[in-house]
């Protein structure tokens, strides 16, 4: 019953739009009253927490503005500063592509592979398995452990065991020497990152019919790489989708892991990331317009990358 | 080669011969009363114990009668001593008011028989600084062991009024305060390797007794010569009294309803765990408990007062928990009116678990066992902490440990803290006695190990600790050669094995209440039942729905009222709760909303919901908030001027804008420099006075393969706006002392390009790039190891090694830190100091509050306020948790001992705090940068700073353009 009022409704519609082509919006909604009735809690959500943000953030940065005063309208000089005067901006800008470039693929297909080699496993194995790649992402902060891996002192765990093993002499400061920062922020980045898109992974792993194998092998498929390749890749198309996107803001987005390792700032802005820049504008200067300019530039580079991982996978999954 | 050998051998002799004189004159016959620098020494001999002592005196008769001996008939007093007799104070007559907190006093005593004795004092104390009186007994010409070189006398407290209840319905304890009245107590182990008093064996015949007094004033009454104490068995005890009779009397005393107490910080706490708690609420914070992890240590004691209806036998049953000790028993000792009744109640010991239990004093076969009271008149129970069985093992293991140390140390001297695995160091030629040493102690563990398994009856928790130490000597003691390579873990044993044996010393216990009752009078449950405590689970978690914790009492009675935030954690804001319902409100009428919050004021201002005061905020907010208009200006308010005087000198800079004032300190932390003096007096070093000094003794500690500890603490978010510039590193005490500066007179730009700094700058790089210092280490275990004797580190940080690392407890010390030889001889030794402080916001103007709010601000930094938070929050947290108070008269009522004082006092005048300037979090920053470049990139230090400088003035430039400063 249910099922063909809402097949007569989709009629209906794609009726109308044969017809006249686009309707008025106000009549649309008129008429559909009850389905945006029922969007509504969420798109008044989404608007007051995301979309008023965003466009408060863009606003902003058009203003100076220092948190307990009142705004001053100051024009683009935000933007030119940002360009022009600030060399820790474009060092920030320089790192975090890196880091998206780096460890945005990098996690990426150790997220893959991993889930695949998991999925060989048997059942509670694999279980087991998956409770242990996901618990990184599960307990948010637990990334502090790295810390006492990467400490300075003489007797931290890797500076130990490299002295003990006669590689190094003296202890390495590898959380404040900038030779080493953005390297240490970078692997506890993919150990951290081998979370939600892992587990879309093994979903998508177990979603795929059993039958399509035995299909395959039917047709000649020699080995395991060939499956790999010719069945279960293209098959992943929507969880790759879903993974590359979380994989790509994440890797825009690093922050927490780069200020408790390295600090913030880090040594000479080794590890600084635009995020980062944000925060450090934003909470320790109140210098909000500022930091408003600094994100809506973050969103464009955002927007732009997807658009960029759009396009790349369209073209993966046409051939 | 053999010139060599000849050579190092004329070395050692020189060596020894000048340690050993110093210590054989000391030791040997002494007619003058030793000076207290002398006594310094002598405590660092810890291998005279009270157990070598009783050994050698060996198997001697018990003395049959006491001697009294009258304070104010002495025969020598020291010059030093300043001594009033007086015939009778307070009920007691022929005393002497012992004002100097130095000096001694020598008495002449007759002994009719050669026998032993246990020492009694009477005394009287004098408020002083709060400490425990210390004080120390010679007997004819030394002091017959360590322990009775220095022990405590203690004083009495209980709360003012009791608990008493907050507008809110909630429990708050009241002020803790001292109180005075003659008390006696015996010459006791302070840390508990005793529990019975210190015996003395004295022959027939005249003997000189001498009283030491180190830090506080007291009035001794008179020192009794007592028969050491035999108590009677309960057999002889019901003989005493006769027959038993049963009854239905019984009363209830809460047990944090006090009558007496040994410390301040004993008080009541609350305790959910069971709804047989008596009290019990739900919803509110009821105080209705006390012990605990607080009530731990040896001689500590409560005190209670009980009145009987008719005479007879009394039950006295305990309501009490120990969860603390996973498998082991804590103890008690029970005196009524001040006296042991009978044997038993000599050693109570209260099992572990994990719930709630109740005992009644009972010999081993279960049987309860009654003490006689009389009606009529008030009675007083007390519950002593005794170590128990186990306090002759711990005093061994304790020996074991500091022997082992002194084993590990003199093998690190040799092989360095990083030892080349591939190399033969030949340790156990090289020191003759190292195999001997270790194969001693290791036979004394193993014995030390049956005998504590005998004792508890398992060895659960005993034989890993002990064991894996004698594995690990053993294997030491098989292949000599492969000694470097187990140091590290033969180091890590020692220290763990002596931190158990401190735990083991540990006797807490939580106690609920005493039932006092007639023999088979009926008593009341001690547990929920399974389903009962399941419902209260249950109902608590429901009831926190409706509990608002972040905020505390109710003050719609009130017409003033103010809101206060406090950015600490729960434990402190009750604290602080307890002390505006005791203290504050009742005295000026304004109510106090006081609410926990991490938040920033800024996002109070956005939200529209500032408070009006802000509890402890990092240092360099106030001038960046100020900047902005957020602070109010509390330089104008009329007793500011008074405020000031409160606080050291310059402790208002960091606050300071433009000659407005934005805060009031609340903590200063400032550096102080630690150093082992075993080690010191092993390698004949003196504690340098001096930069220049310093660099010597460094040079003779790491030619000795130990460290030397400079602080470098990396900036970090928060931290760089926070914590200000002062105490992150050695920096800005080497650039205050050479004369230089951080910003200019007006702030306008860094003063770094002058050639102080850049001096003080390549000094300061100097340390870690030619002197090879770490950067990063853990002060705490390095210090305690042994292989890091020198260092500075906040001065907090005494708390921790006093409190946490017993095996090294009198064998070092807290001095200032280093200065600069001035060229008029004077020495400075200016630092910048760290710390939080309170502020009051512009929002208070806008609520009409500002009369109100400043009222609290000026109670807040008084010294009461800050004695009583600084006491009540060490109560709760321990030493450790010790507030690094900025009030300098409620500083000196923290427990810190005479010396300490000074010292600490010392190195605070000197403090020059440095000014937060707007921009100013670049200079932290950059600074660090700067040291980075020159570290790390091997950068020219020069070159570094004043590029790097650059920076720091752009930003500072910046900033003034965007205030409009410029």
């Amino acid at each position: 019953m249910r099922k063909s009022r809402g097949n007569a409704r989709n009629l209906v519609l794609s009726k109308e739009y044969t017809k006249k082509g686009k309707i008025p919006y106000h009549k649309d909604i008129a008429k559909h009253w009850q389905l945006y009735l029922m969007t509504a809690p969420y798109m008044i959500g989404f608007f007051i927490f995301t979309v008023l943000p965003i466009l408060a953030a863009v606003v902003l940065s058009f203003f100076y503005y220092n948190m307990l005063e009142t705004p001053t309208f100051i024009g683009f000089n935000n933007y030119f500063n940002l360009i022009v005067a600030d060399t820790v901006f474009l060092k920030s800008i320089k790192n975090t592509l890196v880091f998206a470039i780096i460890t945005g693929p990098l996690s990426y297909f150790l997220c893959l592979i991993i889930a695949w080699f998991i999925n060989e496993l048997p059942r509670y194995l694999r279980v087991f398995m998956t409770l242990v790649f996901y618990a990184p992402s599960l307990s948010s902060s637990v990334y502090f452990i790295w810390q006492y891996l990467f400490s300075g002192d003489s007797y931290g765990f890797i500076n130990g065991i490299l002295t003990k093993m006669g590689i190094i002499y003296e202890p390495i400061q590898w959380l404040s020497d900038e030779s080493y920062t953005l390297a240490v922020v970078m692997i506890v980045q993919v150990w951290m990152s081998l979370g939600t898109s892992f587990l879309s992974f093994i979903a998508g792993f177990q979603g795929i019919d059993k039958s399509l194998y035995e299909a395959g092998d039917v047709d000649g498929i020699k080995n395991r790489y060939q499956e790999f390749f010719y069945i279960t890749f293209p098959l992943l198309k929507p969880q790759l989708l879903f993974s590359a996107v979380m994989q790509i803001v994440s890797s825009f987005s690093v922050s927490a892991v780069s200020q408790s390792l390295c600090g913030l700032p880090s040594t000479n802005y080794s590890a600084h990331t635009i995020v980062l820049h944000i925060t450090d504008y934003g909470n320790i200067r109140y210098e909000m317009g500022y930091a408003c300019a600094i994100s809506v530039i973050l969103f464009l580079i955002m927007l732009g990358a997807r658009k960029l991982i759009d396009i790349l996978l369209s073209y993966v999954s046409d051939t | 080669m053999r010139f060599k050998k000849l050579m190092a051998l004329a070395v050692a002799i020189i060596v020894l011969v000048t340690v050993m004189v110093p210590i054989c004159s000391v030791s040997a016959a002494h007619k003058e009363p030793y000076t207290a620098e002398e006594i310094d020494l002598l405590l660092l001999d810890k291998s005279n114990t009270y157990q070598k002592y009783l050994a050698e005196v060996g198997d001697k008769p018990l003395a049959t009668d006491s001697i009294i001996i009258k304070a104010d008939k002495y025969y020598a007093a020291s010059d030093d001593a300043k001594i009033e007799a007086l015939d009778s104070y307070e009920g007691k007559d022929n005393v002497i008011k012992w004002d100097s907190a130095a000096g001694s006093v020598s008495y002449e005593v007759d002994v009719p028989a050669d026998a032993f004795y246990s020492v009694k004092f009477s005394y009287y104390p004098i408020a002083g600084s709060g400490n425990k009186i210390n004080i120390g007994l010679q007997v004819d010409d030394g002091f017959p062991y360590t322990d009775l070189t220095s022990f405590s006398l203690n004083r009495t407290y209980n709360s003012s009024e009791g608990i008493k209840q907050d507008t809110a319905g909630n429990d708050y304890n009241t002020t803790q305060v001292e109180l005075f009245d003659w008390n006696e107590k015996f010459a006791v182990s302070d840390s508990g390797v005793s529990d019975q008093p210190f015996l003395i064996y004295l022959t027939k015949g005249k003997h000189s007794l001498v009283v030491y007094s180190f830090n506080e004033p007291f009035i001794l009454g008179d020192i009794t010569l007592c028969t050491p104490a035999k108590h009677m068995t309960y057999k002889e005890y019901v003989a005493k009294y006769g027959q038993i009779k049963d009854g239905e009397w019984g009363q209830k005393i809460e047990a944090e309803d006090t009558f007496k107490k040994s410390e301040q910080n004993m008080v009541a706490s609350t305790d959910r765990t069971s709804t047989k708690n008596s009290p019990f609420n739900y919803t509110k914070t009821v105080l209705n408990v006390i012990g605990g992890s607080t009530w731990s240590y040896a001689g500590q004691w409560l005190e209670w007062e009980v009145e009987v209806p008719e005479d007879g036998y009394y039950e006295i049953f305990l309501r009490f928990k120990q969860s603390y000790k996973s498998g082991l028993p804590t103890h008690r000792r029970l005196l009524i009116d001040g006296e042991v009744p009978f044997e038993e109640a000599d050693l109570i010991s209260f099992g572990f678990s994990n719930s709630w239990q109740g005992k009644s004093l009972a010999n081993d076969k279960g049987e309860t066992l009654y003490v006689y009271l009389t009606a009529g008149e008030k009675h007083t129970i007390r519950l002593e902490n005794v170590v128990g069985a186990l306090s002759d093992s711990i005093a061994n293991i304790n020996s074991i440990v500091v022997e082992l140390n002194n084993i590990y140390r003199q093998c690190l001297m040799i092989t360095g803290t990083d030892p080349d695995i591939y190399r033969d160091y030949y340790l156990h030629q090289e020191i003759p006695d190292l195999i001997p040493t270790l194969e001693a102690s290791a036979k004394e563990l193993t014995k030390e190990y049956e005998n504590i398994k005998e004792i508890i009856g398992s060895d659960r928790d005993v034989s890993d600790i002990i064991n894996v130490l004698v594995y690990n000597i053993e294997d030491m003691i098989e292949s000599p050669s492969t000694i470097p390579s187990r140091l590290d873990t033969f180091s890590g044993n020692i220290g763990s094995l002596s931190s158990w044996a401190l735990e083991l010393k540990d006797q807490p216990l939580l106690l609920d209440y005493l039932y006092v009752c007639q023999p088979n009078a009926e008593k009341p449950a001690i547990n929920d039942n399974f389903f009962g405590s399941i419902w209260r689970e249950v109902k608590s978690f429901f009831y926190s729905f409706i509990t608002d914790y972040s905020n505390f009492a109710d003050n719609s009675t009130y017409d003033d009222v103010i809101t206060v935030w406090v950015n600490s954690g729960r434990d402190q804001a009750n604290v602080i709760n307890a002390m505006i319902n005791d203290l504050f409100t009742p005295q000026y009428n304004i109510g106090v909303d006081l609410k926990i919050t991490n938040a920033s004021v800024i996002q109070a201002y956005l939200s529209g919901r500032a408070p009006d005061i802000s509890l402890m905020i990092g240092r360099g907010q106030p001038v960046n908030l100020a900047l902005r208009g957020a602070l109010y200006d509390i330089s104008k308010l009329d007793g500011f001027e008074e405020i000031k005087s409160r606080f050291q000198e310059t402790s208002f800079v960091p606050y300071t804008l433009n000659g407005a004032v934005y805060a009031v300190p609340d903590t200063q932390n400032f550096y102080m420099m630690f150093y082992r003096k075993d080690i010191f007096q092993e390698l004949e070093l003196t504690a340098p006075k001096t930069w220049d000094e310093f660099w010597k003794v460094m040079k003779v500690i790491q030619s000795n393969n130990m460290e030397v500890g400079l602080p470098y603490t990396a900036v970090d978010a928060s931290g760089s706006v926070d914590n200000g510039m002062g105490s992150r590193n050695i920096f800005s005490a080497i650039l205050l002392q050479k004369g230089g500066r951080f910003y200019n007179d007006d702030l306008s730009a860094t003063d770094l390009g002058t050639a102080e700094a850049l001096d003080a700058f390549q000094i300061w790089t100097d340390i870690y790039t030619k002197m090879d210092s770490q950067v990063t280490y853990d002060f705490y275990n390095r210090f305690r190891a042994g292989n890091m004797p020198l260092g500075l580190a906040m001065y907090t940080e005494y708390n921790r090694l006093s409190a946490a690392a017993p095996e090294i407890a009198g064998l070092w010390e807290m001095i200032p830190i280093p200065g600069t030889m001035q060229e008029d001889g004077t020495i400075s030794r200016a630092q910048g100091g760290s710390g939080s402080a309170s502020v009051m916001l512009r929002a208070a103007e806008d609520h009409g509050n500002v009369e109100s709010a400043w009222t609290f601000l000026k109670w807040w930094c008084s010294a009461e306020a800050q004695t009583r938070y600084a006491l009540d929050v060490e109560a709760v947290l321990g030493v450790v948790g010790r507030v690094a108070t900025a009030n300098r008269d409620a500083f000196k009522n923290l427990s810190w001992n005479g010396k300490e004082y000074k010292n600490l006092m010392t190195a605070w005048d000197a403090i020059e705090e440095i000014p937060e300037a707007p921009g100013g979090y670049y200079l932290t920053r950059d600074l660090d940068n700067a040291f980075r470049d020159v570290v790390y990139n091997e950068r020219n230090a020069r070159e570094s700073l004043l590029s790097w400088k650059l920076s720091v003035d752009a930003e500072i430039q910046r900033k003034r353009e965007e205030f409009g400063l410029e």
